[in-house]
């Protein structure tokens, strides 16, 4: 019973929880949530034109085009990293709850017993 | 807590273990999530929850649940002072099979070499023997009786001297190694080291890894925002590819032994801000482009530094970027190329062979298909927004790189030295299962070690670990089988005698009697000289009998006497005998190097490294090098002949090793001849060898540092008449052979061949005018008979003395 208990309440957990930071690490790199966000107003694939000697009206489309560059990046990006850590954090929140009904599972049993215990006691 | 295996809790854990299979386990808990279903479901319907049987229905479902649960996974809280406690499972099992096998043996108490000798019970263990080439126990017939052996406090201690966490079938292998000396003598017995159990336990255990299941393991892979936060490079992807996308599975482990140091200074060079261009120089095959992909599989796995998160290595594939460019349009490619990988802002650039990029010596530029580009490259190497991995040979670094300083500064400089011999028998691991078992065939460590100590001293021109890889390769599909079938090390030195073309392995008996009669085969072409055929044939013979260290030339003999008394021939007949050939003899006339400045000529330059010798001996190392009037060449020369003579080895100006261990040297001079001369006539011969070699000291000929490099001094002396009868007659002999295929035989009568050997013989030249007067005397005179029809096939030409006046 002891090694019972120290199974279920030292080593599964140190092992779950290494498991959910595992699962939640991948999580966010398979979203790349920490280049996104370096390079959240970054042109958008590093597309950007230069112009060297041009017209004022030729550098003004210019900044316009990398304008909008940045833009399409931005929201590219941006949403990327949202729906990224929604999902990230759905399963993190999860397996968090996994989590702590594994560390209540023995004392859930024990109360649900009882409130059946009682329950059927009531009833009859 | 002591050693105490019976009452271990990891012994009762395998137990439960092995009675508590995988399949009952998904089967009830397939079975109890159904009872959890249906327990929810009368939980929710609320008029039958009142009376309590959902909450009881699931509080028992959950209760199984974690029993079935903690019946699979738990282990037990064990006492790790007991060793056994931290065994794993598996030699568990095998301490079972032990067990079980020392009953039937009645064993009464398990000593250490009982559990290496019984190893091959287990499968770990058959794996371990089949390297090492011994054949495997079997179980005993016998039944086994009912008693508790006892393990040996020899067999505890050692046990208890092991320090792993878990203790698994090869960490006690490598203790009893270690630890018991009749094991370390069986081993020896099987020539096999310590050295090389270690690297052979180390590829067993990685051959029964369990691979980690995706939530333990933490290596990470690409993620989709990668693509969208670095630029297009659509001219760059025409010419290259993706190292970071190369690997067919992630998780491989590319392990770069003795070059983990190299890719820890990579990854610092890259990190760094700067000058941060990598020039890896090694010779073809030290792993060069292996380290490299080790180094993108690392930063694919974002197991790298920092810096290089989210960096790929393209290699830059220069065939296809020089294919069919124009002059002007290849600029342009270049240009385009390297400006998409700046543009991308997360590439490096892996250049192979970078000399094929750059130019260098002018004399290198005008070679055929010589391109330089390195006035396109240079900008963006100088920049910070590129970031450069090439390789190149030392050679070309010397000759491409090194002269170009503004090239050279561009870069780190990192040497990638060959593989030493342990870490390249664990690269021939390594690759080992792949390729026996698509040609059938198992090495052992023994064949393997052969592999290593042949490639080692027959393939000079490559380094390790490459010539071990590519011998093993050869093996392999030499002798390929459709069963398995385990290779034996003659079938190697069968292998590279074939290839080097000299005699390697255990002595056959048609070679023995060869070798013991090597005085008689040497006495075929030379005439007399007993001191010198004897002195040789003895050096060769401790050669091929594996007495020599294979650390000097096979033999170093300085040939002293006049002209013409068989030393040249002397040479050309051990070249035969030795090497095959009395073609294999690098011939150099020493008279030709007098002065300082001839070096050059000889070794090369540090811009020229083609020198006479060098190419020569990296062309034929297993060569007969004749230095022919050695006294004359300058004392400059001499000294550098000093540490071949000593070491086998000479460096070149550029620093490369020239191997000539695989040679036989014999230098030869006529200093002295005249008093050799006189010695012999005076009947004085005694003592000659020491009076010559003081006498050339006195002389500064040699001096006596030089003289004692030789393994041997001798002494040729001046021919007396009957040898020179003899020298007659076996050119005579030697013509009869060239006229075989016409059929005709000359013979020549007893008074003509002491004619002949009378003209031939010259007190100055000795015997060389002999050739002249066989062709003069003899040759001319049948070549007018044959024309004449006098003599024709089958026929024997007797010629007497009338005939050679």
């Amino acid at each position: 019973m002891i090694t019972y208990f120290s199974w279920w309440y030292y080593d599964e957990p140190l092992y779950l929880w290494r498991s959910i930071k595992i699962i939640t690490k991948k999580f966010l790199s398979s979203f790349s949530i920490a280049v996104l966000l370096r390079t959240l107003f970054d042109p958008w694939k590093k597309d950007v034109v230069y112009l060297e000697n041009a017209s004022l009206d030729a550098r003004f489309k210019a900044m316009v085009d990398n304008l909008f560059s940045r833009c399409i990046g931005f929201v590219v990006r941006i949403f990327t990293i949202l729906i990224g850590l929604a999902l990230t954090t759905i399963v993190f929140v999860l397996l968090t709850i996994g989590f702590i009904v594994w560390l209540l599972m023995p004392a859930i049993i024990l109360v649900l017993i009882i409130s059946g215990m009682r329950t059927i006691q009531n009833g009859v | 807590m002591a050693f105490e295996y019976f009452n271990s809790e990891q012994r009762r854990n395998y137990f439960i273990k092995k009675g508590f299979s995988d399949n009952v386990f998904y089967f009830a808990s397939f079975f109890n999530l159904v009872i959890i279903i249906l327990a929810i479901l009368i939980f929710i319907k609320q008029d039958l929850t009142n009376i309590g049987y959902g909450e009881i229905l699931l509080a028992i479902a959950l209760s199984l649940q974690s029993y079935l649960l903690a019946k699979k996974y738990t282990i037990y809280h064990l006492d790790k002072s007991n060793p056994v406690n931290r065994f794993d499972l598996a030699l568990i099992d095998y301490f079972e099979i032990l067990i079980n096998e020392a009953r039937k043996e009645n064993i009464q108490q398990i000593e250490p070499e009982y559990v290496f000798q019984k190893a091959s019970l287990c499968d770990e263990g058959k794996m371990m023997m089949m390297r090492l080439g011994v054949s495997y126990e079997t179980k005993s017939k016998n039944s086994p009786q009912n008693f508790k052996p006892a393990f040996s406090p020899q067999l505890i201690n050692l046990i208890s001297l092991i320090k792993s966490e878990v203790i698994v079938f090869e960490d006690l292998m490598l203790q009893i190694v270690e630890s018991s000396e009749p094991v370390k003598e069986f081993l020896k017995d099987i020539t096999v080291s310590e050295k090389e159990i270690k690297p052979l336990l180390d590829w067993l255990r990685k051959m029964h890894e369990k691979p980690k299941r995706s939530w333990e393991d933490d290596t990470l892979v690409a993620g989709v925002g990668e693509d969208w936060s670095f630029g297009y490079s659509p001219v760059l992807s025409r010419y290259s590819y993706d190292l970071s996308k190369h690997f067919p599975d992630p998780h491989l482990h590319l392990a770069v032994f003795g070059h983990s140091d190299i890719i820890s200074e990579m990854e610092t060079v890259l990190s760094k801000p700067g000058k941060n261009n990598v020039l890896l120089v090694g010779e073809p095959g030290v792993g060069k482009k292996t380290i490299v992909n080790a180094l993108a599989l690392k930063m694919a796995q974002g197991k790298s530094v920092s810096a290089l998160h989210y960096k790929r290595i393209k290699q830059l594939d220069v065939g296809s970027l020089l294919a069919g460019a124009a002059q002007g349009e290849l600029e342009a490619r270049i240009n385009g190329a390297l400006s998409d990988a700046v543009n991308a802002g997360n590439l490096i650039l892996y250049i192979d062979n970078f000399q094929s990029l750059v130019g260098g010596y002018e004399h290198r530029r005008e070679e055929v298909g010589g391109i330089d580009a390195s006035q396109f490259i240079l900008p963006y190497l100088q920049s910070s927004g590129l970031q450069v991995i090439a390789s190149i040979t030392p050679d070309e670094y010397f000759d491409r790189v090194k002269s170009n300083s503004s090239v050279a500064e561009s870069f780190e400089k990192i040497d990638v030295e060959p593989a030493n011999a342990e870490d390249t028998f664990a690269i021939m691991l390594q690759g080992l299962n792949l390729l026996e078992y698509k040609y059938k065939t198992i090495f052992t460590a023994q064949v393997l070690k052969e592999i290593i100590k042949l490639s080692d001293r027959y393939m000079h021109e490559v380094p390790f670990p490459e010539k071990a890889l590519r011998l093993m390769q050869e093996a392999a599909v030499t002798f390929a089988s459709t069963n398995f079938v385990i290779l034996q090390t003659k079938q190697i030195d069968e292998l590279i005698s074939k290839k080097a073309h000299v005699p390697v392995g255990d002595v056959k008996e048609e070679e023995k009697d060869k070798l013991l009669n090597l005085e008689s085969f040497l006495h075929q072409r030379v005439i007399g000289q007993e001191d010198a055929i004897t002195a040789v044939a003895d050096a060769l013979r401790r050669a091929r009998s594996g007495l020599t260290s294979g650390k000097r030339p096979v033999g170093v003999f300085l040939f002293m006497g006049p002209t013409g008394v068989g030393k040249t021939e002397t040479a050309k007949a051990l070249a035969e005998s030795y090497f095959g050939s009395e073609k294999q003899m690098i011939r150099l006339d020493m008279s030709e190097y007098q002065d300082a400045n001839s070096l050059d000529r000889l070794i090369g330059t540090v811009n020229n490294p083609n020198g006479i010798l060098n190419v020569a001996i990296e062309e034929s190392p297993f060569s007969l090098i004749l230095l022919d009037e050695l006294e004359k060449a300058d004392k400059n020369i001499l000294n550098l002949f000093l540490s071949v003579f000593e070491d086998g080895r000479m460096t070149d100006p550029r620093g490369k090793v020239l191997d000539f261990t695989n040679s036989i040297i014999i230098a030869t001079s006529n200093a002295g001849s005249e008093l050799i001369r006189e010695k012999v006539a005076a009947n004085q011969a005694d003592g000659l060898k020491e009076l010559l070699i003081e006498d050339l000291q006195q002389k500064g000929v040699f001096t006596p540092e030089f003289i004692n490099r030789f393994d041997g001094v001798i002494v040729f002396k001046p021919l007396t008449e009957d040898q020179t009868a003899q020298v007659a007659q076996l050119m005579i002999n030697q013509l009869n052979i060239q006229l075989k295929d016409k059929n005709i035989t000359v013979e020549v009568a007893e008074d003509a061949l002491a004619k002949l050997s009378q003209i031939g013989y010259d007190p100055q030249f000795g015997a060389r005018p002999m050739r002249r007067v066989i062709q003069e005397r003899v040759e001319n005179l049948l070549a007018k008979k044959m024309l004449s029809g006098e003599i024709g096939e089958h026929q024997t030409v007797q010629i007497g003395l009338e005939e050679i006046k």
